[in-house]
């Protein structure tokens, strides 16, 4: 009984001292109806067949990892590439988005290409006219969506953060600015990032968009040190319209670490008891997150105790899940 | 600060005084009649123009162009006894000739007759023309004969007549410039000699002038400008080339070798330039070269204190005692010091000397001599400072070299290594059994453990074998910036080495400093500890090509790989015959003459290492090392320890190495190499292997750029013959010290193949090349964890931590999982909840962290 009381007593303790959107990210997600995730990918124009064969590569490895790693069904991945690029085609898929998305869903945009932005304006290269990033925010604005996560893979990308960030929105861009305007690497380790469970740092069994930043960061990173040359790309990520930051952010950015590029189904099960477990499983990560969170407020002593106590009841308690399911893990 | 202002007040008055005179001079200073005996002269036609002027002097013809002009036309092409004979002759008959006194005082100066020089030159300190030129000169004579303080109130009269306004003419003002720079006032002299080119842009002599005063304040390229300037007016002027062979010897010895030859040509007796080929000599350890070279300046100039110190340096370098002793007893030491009691340089040439033959507690020694005579010398102040740091006293060399940069803040070595002083602040330093170690702070916490493992078994290994424990304590330092290294040992950026060593210190670049893979780390290290053993077994006399012989000689005996082996530009220079005789092996390493020669002294130096281990067994070449210390010859050393003369070991050498060489075809092989490559290209796997196997029979040392193993590996593994992959690139291994990416192939593929110790040995082969990398600290702990090797396993993936790894989550369990088999729980569970709190619902983590707990 003490247990219990002190168990509570600890949570109010430590709920009494998380930020108000965290204590809604915390309380939303156990009762949050399902919610799906669509995708857009452009492929812009390539304009030689070195770009083309890289461009393929990126777009096709994301889409597939979309559909066959983090589960999104493929009528929600809207692949436009190349000719199907010009305005109206993306006119059209953003009709289909707005039909496809509700309030809870995250929506992803890639754009996978040549960039431009020397003048401080990002152009995409897309078949015709290219749109400003006014145009693209004015098709966002039409999709009523939870989230919306923009990977800008295109050099001077940079360009584009200020005016695509904003809340709900994580956007992740390969160049700090529009005057880096070189061929860019961070794309290809992003996608390895999507594709490779490396990435997935807190062994979550999911990639979440801060993970895939960092590894593609540090990978692009080692890929200029390695090959002895200046570092002509700086990626950087802007999370829920705050200032830009890159892997070196103090805290990490809330948003984007909370956002996993799986569609979030919660574990379900058919068998009551086990779905009960599921449930308090549940309960203790988001109190061992909560704790995580609150760890510079706190006494090491004190945060390593509870900390310890909440492992071990996490711990058992998938024991008891897979002694239910029958299953050894 | 005062020179500045002097300065200021120098510049106004110069502009003020000169301004007249640079209208005035230049009409006279343009005539140019090609044909005019004093033309000849100053374009450098010398013999001609003396044939012309001998008779205009000798007939009374005292215009001190003419007798200037005559002056330097003998002089340049070494006619220094006919000089002196004419002009005391012409003296003595017209003792009011001041142009004739003042040639007879320079002459009687150049050939060490201070005290006649002196007669002349007090009889015209007054005389129409002449007399600013004479009181300098007189002034210098002072300087070198001892009387500092005479010398020094003269120069001073000259400034301040100058200052006076009393001093006019712009032919006279070069000589005010000598006197500002002999007394410290360099940029003031700067600015004078820069008037005086533009007031005479034809005195070839000025440029000259101006030319030293650069190189001597570390301004090479302006310096060589200067040169060029003068070598457009009189393309023979030795004193022109002299000066650009100096300050072109450390960027383009080629040219600088050029240079010097064209200098010797005009004048076969140039004392300079006989310095500077017996200074060449003595840095090769070419001892008895030198000598004659010096001899050649006595001739004429038996009072030469430079060359008098340059024979102490040999008496020292032969024959090494305590400086003290040395000081005290040595003749050529107390002549200079007869000649001239404030000559400081003495001790400068000593020490300098002492450096270039890596005797650094002896060029400390020797640069606090130098300074007990003229506490001003800033030149032996650095050098002490320097050497102080060499020899592990750090905050008695800042000291010194803090004192240096205020006497003197051109010295480039003191800036320099001043500015690396202050970047000490980022290096962690630690102690190991035998060593102290200084790593930077970015990358101590990986390196460290793998640092302090090779130190150590370097020592054990290479001290048995050779039968000798170094003194201590021994300094091991390593640089991720290679400019930083530089310093730290040339004091000048720009070295290409890897590695260096004082004896008992010894720093490198770390991994870090230079592109992947361009190195090996492990090998450097061994090879710089294996010259900590040569030198301090043979009190520093070991000759450079034995000492690097010795070191390549022991990196391939300290791992699989290391050393180089038989590159393309050894095979080239084998069969051109390019190999050095032994005699001249040093020459090799100090003055190359073509781009590959130092790496090809190397290599050759390293066979001659395994040629007399190979024939003559280990002992004798610890038998060299031990007759260099008694002070032996090189060829005494081999006539007793392996009974031949140099001449018959070169036969017998040259023969071995040819025979390694001789049915090895340059062409052919390459060839084999690319058409390998392009049936490979092509999907034809089993011509590719066939072609490939061919390659490396022929030729298995080449394991550069484009070598046929790595490509024959991958075509057998296309074949699905792992077996033979394997075997491959074991064999590649053999060879190659920097293939990064077929140790971890070879090594995956072993581990597939049941073997976990070669896979083993294959990544821990591969941390001497890129110990940074986190892909392979992650296999080899894997396997060390699989093994139950948990210290080691423990060293891996605290590497990984360090280096920032993604999964953090991954490297904490593992890392739990070997304190757990090394029995510490409590660091286990520290560590397992270091790991959940990052990955709270990582299984295995949970798994192992229950079984702490509980």
């Amino acid at each position: 009984m003490v247990l219990e009381e002190e168990k509570g007593a600890c949570m109010k303790c430590v709920t009494a001292r998380l930020p108000a959107f965290l204590i809604g990210l915390v309380l939303l997600l156990p009762g949050t109806a399902l919610a799906d995730s669509s995708a857009l990918i452009l492929r812009g124009v390539a304009g030689s067949p070195e770009h083309e064969q890289k461009f393929e590569k990126w777009t096709a490895g994301t889409a597939k990892a979309l559909v066959d790693k983090f589960g999104f069904s493929s009528d929600r991945v809207i692949v436009l590439t190349d000719k199907k690029t010009a305005q109206a085609e993306i006119q059209k898929a953003f009709a289909t988005l707005k039909q496809q998305l509700k309030p809870a869903d995250t929506f992803f945009l890639f754009f996978i290409g040549h960039g431009s932005g020397e003048d401080g304006q990002y152009k995409f290269n897309i078949s015709g006219p290219d749109y400003t990033t006014d145009d693209y925010n004015k098709l966002l604005s039409t999709l009523t969506v939870g989230r919306i996560v923009i990977v800008a893979g295109t050099p001077a990308s940079g360009a584009s953060l200020e005016k695509f960030g904003g809340k709900n929105r994580v956007v992740i861009t390969a160049t700090r600015s529009g005057q880096e305007g070189n061929d860019i690497v961070f794309y290809e380790y992003f996608l390895e990032a999507l594709q490779n469970s490396a990435a997935d740092e807190d062994k979550d069994q999911k990639v979440s968009v801060w993970e895939a930043f960092k590894y593609a960061v540090s990978a692009t990173e080692r890929f200029y040190k390695e090959e002895g040359r200046l570092a002509t790309e700086h990626a950087q990520i802007s999370d829920n319209g705050a200032e830009k930051t890159d892997i070196k952010a103090k805290e990490p950015p809330l948003l984007a670490r909370a956002t996993s590029f799986q569609v979030d189904r919660p574990a379900v099960s058919s068998d009551p008891k086990v779905q009960a477990l599921l449930n308090e499983r549940k309960e203790i990560e988001q109190k061992i997150e909560a704790l995580r969170i609150n760890k510079n407020s706190m006494q090491e002593a004190d945060y390593n105790k509870q900390l310890e106590e909440l492992l071990v009841q996490l711990a058992l308690k998938n024991q008891e899940i897979r002694q239910q399911e029958g299953t050894k893990k | 600060m005062k020179p500045i202002k002097r300065a200021a007040r120098f510049r106004s008055l110069l502009s003020f005084s000169l301004l007249p005179f640079l209208l005035l001079s230049c009409g006279a200073m343009w005539q140019s009649d090609s044909k005019n005996p004093v033309e000849l002269a100053r374009t450098g036609q010398y013999t001609q123009a003396a044939a012309a002027l001998e008779p205009m002097v000798a007939g009374g013809n005292f215009d001190p162009a003419v007798v200037e002009s005559l002056y330097y036309s003998w002089i340049r092409t070494g006619e220094y006894v006919k000089a002196r004979d004419k002009f005391e002759a012409w003296s003595t008959a017209n003792a009011n000739a001041g142009p004739v006194r003042l040639a007879a005082g320079r002459i009687n100066h150049l050939t060490g007759n201070y005290e006649r020089a002196l007669t002349h030159l007090n009889a015209i300190v007054s005389a129409p023309n002449v007399a600013i030129a004479a009181q300098f000169e007189r002034a210098s004579v002072l300087d070198d004969s001892g009387k500092h303080s005479d010398a020094l109130a003269g120069y001073k009269k000259l400034i301040d007549a100058f200052q006076a306004g009393t001093t006019r003419s712009p032919s006279d003002m070069q000589w005010i410039a000598r006197a500002m720079w002999a007394t410290e006032y360099f940029h003031d002299a700067n600015d004078a000699f820069k008037l005086v080119t533009q007031a005479n842009p034809r005195s070839a002599e000025a440029f000259v002038a101006w030319g030293d005063l650069l190189a001597e304040k570390y301004n090479e390229p302006e310096a060589i400008a200067s040169y060029q300037d003068a070598l457009k007016i009189d393309p023979n002027l030795p004193e022109a080339h002299l000066g650009m062979a100096r300050a072109l010897a450390l960027t383009e010895p080629e040219k600088a070798s050029a240079a010097l030859e064209r200098a010797m040509k005009t004048n076969p007796n140039f004392p300079d330039g006989h310095l500077l080929v017996a200074e060449q000599s003595l840095d090769s350890e070419q001892f008895d070269k030198a000598r004659q070279d010096i001899a050649k300046v006595l001739d004429v100039n038996p009072q030469s204190a430079q060359a008098i110190s340059l024979l102490a340096s040999i008496d020292f370098l032969r024959d090494t005692k305590d400086v003290e002793t040395f000081v005290k007893t040595n003749e050529n030491v107390q002549k200079v010091l007869k000649i001239n009691p404030s000559y400081s340089k003495l001790f400068d040439i000593l020490a300098e000397n002492c450096v270039s033959l890596r005797l650094y507690q002896q060029a400390v020694d020797f640069s606090r001599k130098a300074l007990e005579i003229n506490p001003r010398d800033w030149n032996a102040m650095s050098t002490l400072g320097v050497n102080l740091m060499r020899v592990g006293q750090e905050d008695e060399g800042k000291a010194a070299l803090d004192k240096a940069y205020e006497g003197d803040r051109f010295n480039v070595w003191t800036v320099n290594t001043l500015t690396l002083l202050d970047s000490f602040e980022h290096f962690n330093r630690f102690d190991t059994p035998h060593f102290k170690v200084k790593l930077h702070e970015k990358e101590v916490a990986v390196l460290r453990p793998y640092v302090a493992e090779l130190l150590e078994k370097a020592y054990d290994t290479l001290s048995e074998k050779y039968g000798f424990k170094p003194a201590g304590p021994i300094t091991f330092e390593m640089y991720p910036d290679h400019a930083d290294f530089a310093v730290r040992t040339l004091g000048l950026p720009g070295i290409g080495a890897l590695g260096v060593c004082f004896g008992k210190l010894f720093v490198m670049d770390s991994p870090s400093a230079r592109k992947p893979d361009a190195f090996n780390w492990g090998s450097t290290l061994w090879h710089e500890f294996t010259h900590v053993i040569s030198l301090q077994m043979t009190d520093h006399k070991v000759p450079r090509w034995f000492s690097e012989g010795l070191s390549v000689f022991e990196e391939r005996k300290g791992f699989p790989g290391w050393g180089d082996d038989l590159k393309l530009d050894y095979l080239a220079a084998i069969k051109e015959k390019k190999f050095l005789s032994t005699a001249e092996l040093n020459e090799g390493f100090i003055r190359p003459k073509y781009e590959q020669q130092v790496l090809v002294s190397y290599y050759q130096a390293s066979l001659i290492c395994e040629y007399i281990d190979q024939k003559y067994g280990f002992p004798a070449l610890k038998k060299m090392l031990l007759l260099y210390k008694d002070g032996k010859n090189t060829a005494d050393v081999f006539k007793e320890a392996i009974g031949l003369t140099l001449d018959q070991f070169d036969s017998e050498f040259f023969k071995w190495v040819d025979d390694r060489v001789k049915d090895l075809d340059v062409k052919a092989v390459t060839q084999l190499m690319s058409s390998g490559q392009e049936a490979l290209a092509k999907g034809e796997t089993d011509k590719a292997i066939e072609i490939l196997k061919q390659s490396i029979e022929l030729y298995p040392e080449y394991t550069d750029e484009h070598n046929a193993y790595e490509p024959l590996a991958d075509a057998y593994l296309k074949k699905g013959d792992k077996a033979a992959a394997i075997d491959t690139l074991k064999k590649f291994m053999q060879y190659s010290e920097t293939g990064y990416k077929a140790s971890l192939k070879l090594s995956d593929l072993l581990l597939e193949a049941g073997d976990p110790a070669g896979a083993r040995q294959a990544l821990e082969g591969a941390m001497y090349i890129r110990p940074l990398d986190m892909e392979e600290h992650q296999k080899l702990g894997d396997l060390l964890l699989k093994q139950k090797q948990y210290a080691p396993a423990i060293r891996e993936f605290e590497a990984l931590l360090a280096l920032n790894t993604p999964d953090k989550a991954g490297a904490f369990y593992k890392l739990a999982e070997a304190n757990l088999g090394q029995g510490k729980k409590d660091v286990a569970k520290t560590n397992i909840m270091k790991a959940l709190e990052i990955a709270p619902s990582y299984e295995p983590a949970q798994e192992l962290f229950l079984k702490i707990v509980r």
